[in-house]
């Protein structure tokens, strides 16, 4: 069956400095593994394994929790994207903002996808549980 | 339904392909129309209003198999994500390929995601669905 869950845990990358959100986000984890950053530089860290992320593994699945109509979060987009070590990684976007401006400007920095998380918790425990179905059970991605 | 449903450009050649996933995208709750191409060059065409689609309307999704004729989707994919009037169309790799070395130049070229074609007629139009429930249902996509 083409579509099968990777037989092993996939690891996810999650950027965000919301407390809440990394609790819906961690609940709908499962048996996938988790790790978690807050500052925008620490994702740059992680990836190249600088400093403390010296035995930090590659992730299968980024999450960044953006903003942006902010030059530091469009920064850190671009700079993931335009890696040639990591632009293959999918990243999903997941932000407060609806406004086409900032959709727009996370597709032309080639976010793989941009999610608006609703303000409703349940509305957004299923839509994180959605993107994580489809990108770790259903799509297939890059091996290393 | 919404004046303007959302437009998906399926570009696949396969007739039992394209039967499959344009009966399941009809089938979906979510208001839209699905306009096929059956080779590259025609999509390429589509995409930038040439020709006999000078009318064409700008699509929401590009839904891409990759063996095709005339041009490759592969090098549609190329030209549509170097293009700066259409990179940010979303792409999903639809294909019966499984070749890790197809899966990472896809995402090498920006593809917004790789699925393959499973074999069993059921899981086939569960994964449609699922194309249609998170890029159409769950994404937010540029207008």
């Amino acid at each position: 069956m083409p579509t099968e869950a990777p037989t092993a845990a996939a690891e996810i990358l999650l950027l965000t400095q919301r407390a809440e959100d990394l609790e819906v986000i961690r609940q709908a984890t499962e048996t996938n593994r988790l790790n978690v950053v807050s500052r925008c530089p620490d994702i740059l860290s992680w990836l190249r394994r600088e400093g403390q992320y010296g035995t930090a593994v590659r992730p299968d699945l980024i999450l960044l929790d953006l903003d942006l109509s902010n030059q530091e979060d469009c920064e850190l987009l671009s700079q993931v994207k335009e890696d040639p070590d990591f632009r293959r990684i999918p990243v999903v976007v997941l932000a407060a903002s609806e406004s086409q401006e900032n959709i727009y400007q996370a597709y032309s920095l080639h976010a793989n996808a941009y999610i608006c998380k609703p303000p409703d918790r349940q509305d957004f425990v299923r839509v994180i549980r959605a993107t994580l179905h489809f990108w770790l059970a259903l799509a297939r991605l890059p091996r290393e | 339904m919404a004046p303007n449903p959302l437009h998906i450009l399926l570009v696949e050649d396969n007739p039992g392909d394209i039967y499959l996933i344009v009966n399941a995208l009809h089938t979906g709750s979510i208001p839209k129309d699905v306009q096929v191409v059956e080779d590259g060059e025609a999509a390429l065409s589509y995409l930038r209003r040439k020709r006999r689609f000078r009318n064409a309307r700008r699509p929401d999704l590009v839904v891409l198999d990759l063996n095709l004729p005339r041009v490759d989707g592969r090098q549609v994919l190329a030209e549509l994500k170097a293009d700066p009037e259409l990179m940010t169309i979303p792409v999903v790799i639809l294909s019966t390929s499984e070749a890790p070395s197809d899966i990472t130049t896809c995402y090498e070229r920006h593809a917004n995601c790789y699925l393959t074609k499973p074999l069993d007629l059921v899981e086939y139009l569960d994964l449609v669905q699922a194309i249609e429930d998170f890029w159409l249902g769950c994404a937010a996509l540029p207008a």
